[in-house]
């Protein structure tokens, strides 16, 4: 027994005076991924539902917020359908009549066609007088022979195409213009009128309506650069009719407040939209179902947003922002489709001009970001952009919603390798 | 660390202080791996274990009694956790391989010279479950009646391991002395044949000259 003990306690004294293992800061690295871990697992689930719920009602609100506005709008505008015998070749006049579903009728046109018709078409509030020609190109540039481009030369809304048709039927979708236009043939009727507005040939160019949105990231990093794209949709006035866009760019955050975060940057954002004629108009203007307007706008965008850090654990963060966007229009082009069928194609248009809204749409976003390490972080922000001005040639309200991805890096890992 | 410095150290770790705790898990690194690397097979599986063990403290940090030593609470828990991982691996535990080292007689291995690095080597070559009952009894100080509790074992087993950890320490020893002299006597060999060598090639050059 006692040589046992002996025996053991070479054991004991040997091993009780232990060399020093060496610290190893990956074994403080795994012990801290089981803290992390812990609370992560708890966290991110507890979180993920609320999270997902909050990023959905951003973008429920968003939609809401706009729904009403377009419902609204169909039923406040004008309808105008006017059914008018116009007389072939006659010399007579043809007054067309318009009402509103408001039943309000505001002022009554005339139209007059080289053909002899005239028709007069009914717009609240505005007088301006529209030269229509049927061959011609008003300044638009309209081509065809059965439309009729109208230039508001009062630098107003511009161009209305008629159609002739069987029957002596017109029908108007646009307002208020007294229309000087050029007869076809002695079984013209105008059946559908389709108004664009022109700002060339209104001698406005700078009212160009352009409408864009635009995504912007925030990181949660104390200084961070960000790359993203983003795919999104655009619609004016309402998401009920979209079109996909492209978003690109990047963003310059900064942290100045512990959870509060500064963006800005530049966003490049391919922004087609289709839009009734109606919407095109927005309020002002009463329109017309029947005409459809393809816009292709190319915008650069510059948000200026803060976002405030709601949740922060471990590796992940989520946010909601909210800011202000400028945008510069890079391209804007407008194709102009006639429901017509005897419409001959679609018109195309180009403002040659960029014009510049400064703060003109407001940002909304959430976002989520999971550091992937000290230096990069990647990051999923569901965002909306609502316009508060009119934008483009036209004045729209468009507006645009997407998920961007982006990857961020970390600035201050520069300084602390 | 001062006394002061450490009961500030586990207030921190109290709050979940990250920083607290990496001051903390710094500063007795090398008691809690020391612990683990008896009780376990290697390094990595040490880490594993020492750090099972943190994990325990930094949650349950709020239990310990500041006015106990708070290196006897956590080199318990170390040890708690040791065996933890010994339950574990059960299964592997019991994989016995005894190589009866019964004519190995009990020599005087005070003057072995045998330190810290040699006899946590033979202590880690050990069986698991051996190991496990050595250290209990022969570092930690169980008692049988202690370490069956411990362990789940009967008494008996416990003695059984014991002996059996004894027997397979003192083969590794022998086998260590065994090694030691071959080498030794390999060094000489090896300085010879050089001597040798080095004689060897002025001798030829002196032929070749001549030839």
């Amino acid at each position: 027994m006692k040589k046992e003990k002996e025996f053991d306690d070479i054991f004991k004294k040997g091993l009780g005076d232990p060399v020093e293992a060496g610290y190893q800061e990956q074994d403080w690295n795994a012990l801290e991924q089981m803290l992390d871990g812990n609370k992560k697992r708890r966290g991110f689930v507890f979180w993920l539902p609320i999270l997902s719920s909050a990023a959905l009602l951003l973008i429920a609100f968003g939609w809401w917020l706009l729904r009403p506005e377009t419902v609204q709008n169909q039923h406040q505008r004008p309808q105008i359908a006017m059914h008018q015998p116009v007389q072939p070749g006659g010399a007579g006049k043809a007054v067309v009549q318009s009402t509103t579903q408001q039943g309000k009728v505001s002022s009554q046109g005339d139209l007059t066609a080289q053909n002899g018709a005239a028709v007069t078409t009914t717009k609240p509030g505005i007088n301006n007088g529209y030269q229509a020609a049927n061959n011609g190109k008003p300044n638009i540039g309209l081509t065809g022979s059965n439309s009729i481009p109208v230039t508001n030369a009062g630098g107003g809304y511009a161009t209305i195409t008629g159609s002739t048709q069987r029957g002596n039927i017109i029908t108007l979708a646009a307002l208020n213009p007294a229309l000087p236009g050029s007869g076809l043939g002695s079984n013209l009727s105008i059946d559908s009128v389709d108004v664009k507005h022109e700002a060339l040939a209104a001698n406005k160019p700078d009212k160009s309506n352009k409408i864009t949105t635009k995504s912007i990231f925030v990181q949660h990093p104390r200084y961070a650069l960000s790359v993203f794209g983003a795919p999104e949709v655009n619609g004016v006035n309402s998401f009920q009719q979209t079109r996909s866009g492209t978003n690109i760019g990047l963003v310059f955050s900064a942290g100045l407040f512990k959870k509060i975060t500064f963006s800005t940057g530049a966003l490049y954002a391919l922004k087609p939209y289709n839009t009734y004629f109606s919407n095109y108009l927005g309020n002002s203007q009463p329109g017309s179902n029947l005409s459809s307007i393809n816009a292709d706008c190319r915008v650069l965008d510059i948000p200026l947003n803060v976002d405030f850090q709601f949740y922060s654990k471990n590796r992940n963060s989520f946010s909601i922002g909210s800011g202000l966007s400028s945008y510069i229009m890079l391209h804007e082009s407008y194709q102009y489709n006639y429901t017509d069928p005897a419409v001959n194609g679609s018109v195309n248009y180009t403002v040659p001009n960029t014009n510049k809204y400064i703060f003109g749409v407001l940002n909304l976003q959430a976002t989520y970001t999971r550091q992937i390490n000290s230096a990069m972080g990647l990051s999923i922000q569901p965002y909306m952009k609502l316009p508060l001005t009119g934008i483009g040639a036209n004045d729209a309200k468009l507006q645009t919603a997407g998920v961007a991805i982006g990857l961020s890096w970390n600035l201050n890992s520069l300084s602390n390798p | 660390m001062g006394e002061e410095e450490l009961h500030q150290l586990i207030r921190g770790c109290e709050k979940q202080d990250r920083k607290s705790q990496k001051m903390l898990y710094k500063a007795f690194y090398g008691f809690s791996m020391a612990i683990c690397l008896r009780y376990t097979g290697d390094r990595d599986k040490a880490a594993e274990v020492m750090n099972q063990g943190f994990f325990k403290v930094f949650t349950n940090v709020e239990r310990y009694d500041h006015a106990k030593p708070f290196k006897a609470w956590l080199g318990k828990i170390m040890m708690n956790v040791s065996i933890d991982y010994y339950r574990a691996n059960l299964k592997m535990a019991y994989s016995d391989d005894l190589e009866t080292a019964e004519h190995i007689g009990d020599g005087d291995y005070a003057d072995k010279n045998l330190h810290y690095e040699d006899l946590l080597a033979m202590v880690q070559q050990l069986p698991h479950a051996y190991r496990t009952v050595f250290n209990l009894f022969a570092i930690d100080g169980y008692s049988h009646e202690e370490i069956a509790d411990l362990l789940n074992i009967n008494i008996g087993t416990s003695k059984s391991n014991l002996h059996k950890a004894r027997q397979k320490l003192k083969m590794m020893i022998y086998k260590a002395e065994q090694a030691a002299n071959n080498y030794n006597r390999g060094i000489d060999y090896t300085s010879i044949v050089a001597i040798n060598g080095t004689d060897f090639k002025p001798a030829y050059f002196n032929n070749g000259i001549r030839g």
